[in-house]
């Protein structure tokens, strides 16, 4: 028996109602990403692409279509459940970092860890552990305002990855950085994908994409073309 | 979420506007204060009268001659009413057959002399039945006899005070004091009883600082009479007792209105019938104050939530639920709230002893009163704090997060 794909959205529609004309943001799209790869969803602003990452992470819900993740439909959990997903599976990546900004840079990524069942007294000793996995260790006690905006998205990196998910969603995680420390951030999310995890990132910059094993390219809402970042296209 | 890490929250969300927080808190600090400074006066004042009332005995009844009013008067002259007299209580003694005892009482401020020492006191000049009415407890010596009313014996017997400042270092029985221009000898002084407070107007008598004499030392002219004290048998027939004597007396002064009835157990139901409106008054101050104030609250907290829109997004995709949302907030308010009730019942301890030290007034801070005073503000925070939260939670994640 073929195992389903890790991740997948099947004929995905998000229609947004206005008064008149509604907005169809994503038209029956459909995306397999298996586990441990690294997939980028490309396409000009407004082609749909946020709207396919906000679906795959749990923080919209599809007008029509399934998202499963390992054959389970999760697109239709009640609150509870979907946060719970959210916590323990998935960790999202912003381009506008979206640190909570009275809060330390380890009382940040201990945000994640305050909504999970990881015991109390294991917080700080993880949250500090990820911290210097990333080599910001000495940042611990600052504020995000203090950072710079590699700084920030590295934090950020941490904060997803505390609670250990199994997928890792980015949402432009290099358009706020310099091409240098965006180049070191994608360096971490690719030292990621090789220790398993899988990755969705969206941009609209062919350069970034092509870190990807594969791209996934939308426009107007469809999906124009899919292809493996060797050259071949599927 | 543990209650200790949701209040380390809502702490850092409050100390974002040090001053914001504080300046909305301050609806419920003097809220609060107000409250618990009105209800300590009112437990103060209390207690006193309650303690006023017991003195008098709930078994009592007092009929009194005492100051009326000009008309009252001039009406009791022109019907030839003689007043309260010794027939008087005669009269009561035969027709009302609830009467445990009764003592006439004729009454005078007088400057009492020992030696060089003078003091202040009430000369009661009375029958030896008074020591029943009044529960007197004779501390030594013997109360008036009969044998002393019959012969108007110049004797007396004083209170422990009296007593005390007259012969502060040698034993008063056997001594002879000056009341008025007359030489008494004491043969008994009274056990302490406490001292009654000065304001009350329920008129019961400082003991410890009366000398008591035969009521036959003290002449009157047509056998006037003060007072007569009277002892019913059982508080259950104090209120008939009371209606029977005041129509006896009505008939005997032919309708003039010149005594008046003191029933210790009536003046104790029109307390509670005070006191209950007067805690109807407290509360309703309570409830608007906590009203203004939750409103005040709710007012920052909308702001907060308001202000802290992308936060809430961020949370959300972090894996908090709509519920955790609800309870960081609401945890807010309460936090706001409960610390300026605490702040709240400080400042109205310190301003009922303010009251009680600058007015003279007795004043009583029950812990009831701020446990209930803290839990009004509590739930005043819960109150006004659900719908601030309830709209952080209701936020849609990803409008929250591309909030500005």
């Amino acid at each position: 028996m073929i195992a389903p794909p890790f991740l997948q959205a099947v004929e995905v529609s998000r229609v947004y109602p206005r008064f008149q004309n509604a907005l169809v943001a994503l038209d029956g799209v459909s995306l397999e990403v298996n586990r441990g790869s690294f997939v980028a969803i490309m396409g000009p602003s407004g082609s749909g692409k946020s709207t396919l990452l906000n679906l795959l992470g749990c923080l919209d819900t599809p007008s029509s279509g399934r998202i499963l993740l390992e054959g389970e439909d999760i697109a239709r959990l009640d609150d509870r459940a979907a946060s719970r997903l959210r916590n323990r599976r998935l960790g999202f990546l912003f381009q506008s970092f979206n640190l909570i900004p009275q809060m330390t840079v380890v009382e940040n990524i201990e945000t994640v860890l305050l909504y999970s069942d990881r015991p109390r007294g294991e917080w700080r000793s993880r949250a500090l552990a990820v911290l210097e996995s990333i080599q910001l260790a000495e940042r611990a006690a600052h504020r995000p305002a203090e950072l710079s905006g590699g700084e920030a998205q590295r934090v950020a990196l941490a904060r997803a990855l505390v609670n250990d998910p199994d997928i890792l969603l980015a949402d432009e995680p290099t358009g706020n950085l310099d091409s240098k420390t965006g180049e070191h951030v994608l360096d971490l999310l690719l030292g990621l994908q090789d220790q398993g995890r899988t990755i969705v990132l969206v941009t609209h910059d062919e350069a970034v994409a092509r870190r990807a094993q594969r791209i996934v390219e939308l426009k107007d809402g469809r999906l124009v073309r899919a292809r493996q970042t060797n050259g071949e296209t599927s | 979420m543990s209650p200790g890490l949701l209040a380390r929250l809502a702490w850092q969300g409050l100390v974002l506007h040090k001053l914001r927080s504080t300046l909305s808190a301050i609806g419920i600090v003097f809220g609060v204060a107000a409250v618990v400074a009105m209800m300590s006066v009112g437990e103060g004042a209390r207690r006193e009268v309650l303690s006023e009332i017991g003195k008098l005995g709930l078994t009592r009844i007092s009929v009194r001659t005492g100051e009326f009013s000009d008309e009252a008067q001039n009406e009791a002259a022109s019907i030839q009413s003689p007043g309260l007299t010794l027939r008087d209580a005669e009269a009561i003694s035969e027709v009302c057959p609830t009467v445990a005892s009764l003592a006439p009482v004729r009454q005078r401020s007088v400057q009492v002399a020992a030696g060089q020492r003078r003091e202040e006191a009430l000369v009661v000049a009375t029958t030896p039945s008074f020591a029943r009415t009044e529960d007197i407890v004779i501390a030594a010596g013997r109360f008036v006899s009969d044998a002393d009313l019959r012969d108007a014996k110049r004797v007396v017997v004083l209170g422990h005070d009296l007593s005390e400042g007259l012969f502060p270092y040698q034993d008063a029985l056997g001594e002879r004091v000056r009341l008025g221009g007359e030489w008494f000898s004491v043969v008994g002084t009274l056990a302490p009883r406490g001292r009654a407070k000065r304001g009350l107007r329920l008129g019961s008598r400082d003991i410890d600082r009366i000398a008591l004499a035969p009521l036959t030392c003290l002449p009157a002219p047509g056998d006037a009479i003060d007072e007569i004290a009277i002892s019913i048998v059982s508080s259950d027939e104090v209120g008939g007792s009371a209606r029977l004597i005041d129509s006896l007396l009505r008939r005997r002064h032919r309708g003039a209105q010149d005594f008046e009835l003191v029933v210790p157990q009536q003046l104790l139901a029109g307390y509670e019938r005070t006191r209950s409106q007067f805690n109807v008054v407290v509360g309703s101050i309570a409830v608007i104050s906590l009203l203004v104030g939750g409103i005040g609250i709710m007012n920052i907290m909308l702001a907060n939530v308001s202000e802290r829109t992308r936060e809430v997004g961020v949370r959300r995709s972090l894996g908090a639920s709509r519920a955790d949302v609800v309870q960081q907030f609401l945890c807010e308010a309460i936090l706001l709230t409960g610390a300026g009730g605490a702040v709240g019942v400080v400042l109205g301890v310190l301003g009922s002893l303010a009251v009680s030290r600058f007015a003279g007034w007795a004043t009583a801070t029950s812990p009831a009163a701020i446990l209930m005073a803290l839990a009004l503000a509590t739930a005043t925070g819960l109150g006004f704090g659900i719908y601030p939260a309830w709209q952080a939670a209701s936020k849609n994640p990803l409008e929250a997060l591309r909030h500005e």
